[in-house]
């Protein structure tokens, strides 16, 4: 680590961290609460390095495994980490994305992951498989397990592996700074960790299909 | 590699390695109370007499989150990087993987590891590294490798 993040906050520091702060409202719509914690790790330049890393990721996994897909392979992998920002930030997102191009929602709401967040690596692929066994899930299952399967010491093989990879080793570096906030935050209150954090409407509309599959989840008990 | 059984406690188990390097293993296998807790400290270092030691703190056996864990973890790694040890923590819960991470990261013990399983501790027993330097290097050269890929197919 680059500085010790005991240390108070130099001048400069706090100014850039401003700046940041200000930039990072206005392209995601809210204020990370994580960049204080990566600028006293990392320090300034530290800190470029590792957002520059990451939003150059986001930009390969999305064009590689595909806009949604991505999301929730950055989710769970943070997720694995231990990280509940990452993890309910990402696949937040990614539900979003495949409710506003397919007008459908994943089984991989917040309780669910909650759930999987307690679950131990050998039975989380197996409910993974119970969760995700609709034929339109194929692809997310076999990303999301072969994701498990490399963080089980697994060797890459294929194209996507090398994707995965690199969705696992950015998310190491991340969530050394995530985590301070990743532990005890309330998974609803995790905004979509992208701009898409800025579409109010489609936000609610969302808001609104998880409410209604959960009031008929409850009439049909 | 590890074995002779110093002291089972209830609550948790206490080894020491049959050879080189030094490792000393704790396991836990239920949440400790303060009488526990002290105990626990006071074993390892008896075990250390100070020396840098390799720690490997098994939390698989531990089913739930109990938020006790956190401070005595916290106390555990300041101990062993006090001693100017290393420590490895294994679990195959996400959650008690992100407690661990809190820990080492709180404690910027850079050389502290998180793993999933036995044999990945093991593994890292072999090797020296450093984590976000590690992570990092990792990250930026997957990232250019696949950057260039995707360049040279356009």
């Amino acid at each position: 680590m680059s500085r010790s993040r005991s240390e108070d906050l130099r001048f400069g520091e706090r100014l850039a961290l401003r700046v940041i702060d200000l930039i990072s409202t206005l392209y995601l719509g809210y204020k990370p609460p994580v960049n204080e914690e990566a600028f006293r790790t990392l320090g300034v330049r530290g800190y470029a390095k590792w957002s520059g890393a990451t939003g150059r990721t986001m930009k390969v996994l999305a064009e590689g495994l595909g806009e949604a897909e991505s999301q929730f392979v950055i989710g769970f992998s943070g997720l694995w980490l231990g990280c509940g920002y990452c993890g309910a930030g990402h696949i937040h997102a990614g539900n979003l994305i495949i409710y506003r191009d397919r007008d459908a929602l994943t089984p991989l709401d917040d309780a669910t992951l909650r759930e999987l967040y307690d679950t131990p690596d050998s039975e989380a692929v197996a409910r993974l498989h119970e969760l995700l066994c609709a034929p339109e899930h194929a692809r997310l299952l076999g990303l999301i397990t072969r994701l498990y399967e490399l963080r089980g010491g697994a060797e890459p093989v294929t194209e996507d592996d090398a994707y995965l990879e690199l969705a696992l080793s950015c998310w190491d570096w991340v969530t050394e700074c995530t985590i301070v906030v990743g532990l005890e935050i309330p998974f609803e209150s995790v905004p979509p960790l992208t701009p898409l954090a800025k579409n109010r409407k489609l936000l609610r509309s969302y808001a609104e299909a998880r409410a209604r599959e959960s009031k008929a989840d409850t009439e049909g008990e | 590699m590890i074995s002779d059984s110093l002291m089972a406690g209830t609550r948790y188990r206490f080894d020491r390695p049959d050879a080189p390097p030094p490792v000393v293993r704790v396991d836990l296998l239920e949440s400790l109370d303060d009488g526990h807790e002290a105990a626990l400290l006071a074993e390892l270092a008896a075990a250390t007499q100070g020396a840098p030691t390799t720690v490997l703190i098994g939390l698989s056996a531990l089913t739930r989150y109990d938020p006790r864990l956190r401070p005595f973890l916290l106390a555990l790694q300041a101990q062993i990087s006090g001693e100017g040890g290393r420590a490895v923590y294994v679990s195959d819960r996400p959650r008690l993987r992100g407690v661990a991470l809190w820990v080492i990261h709180m404690s910027e013990d850079s050389q502290a590891k998180i793993v999933p399983n036995m044999a990945a501790a093991l593994e890292w027993l072999r090797i020296t590294d450093e984590r976000v330097s590690s992570a990092e290097e990792r990250t930026l050269s997957r990232l250019e490798r696949l950057e260039g890929e995707r360049g040279e197919r356009r």
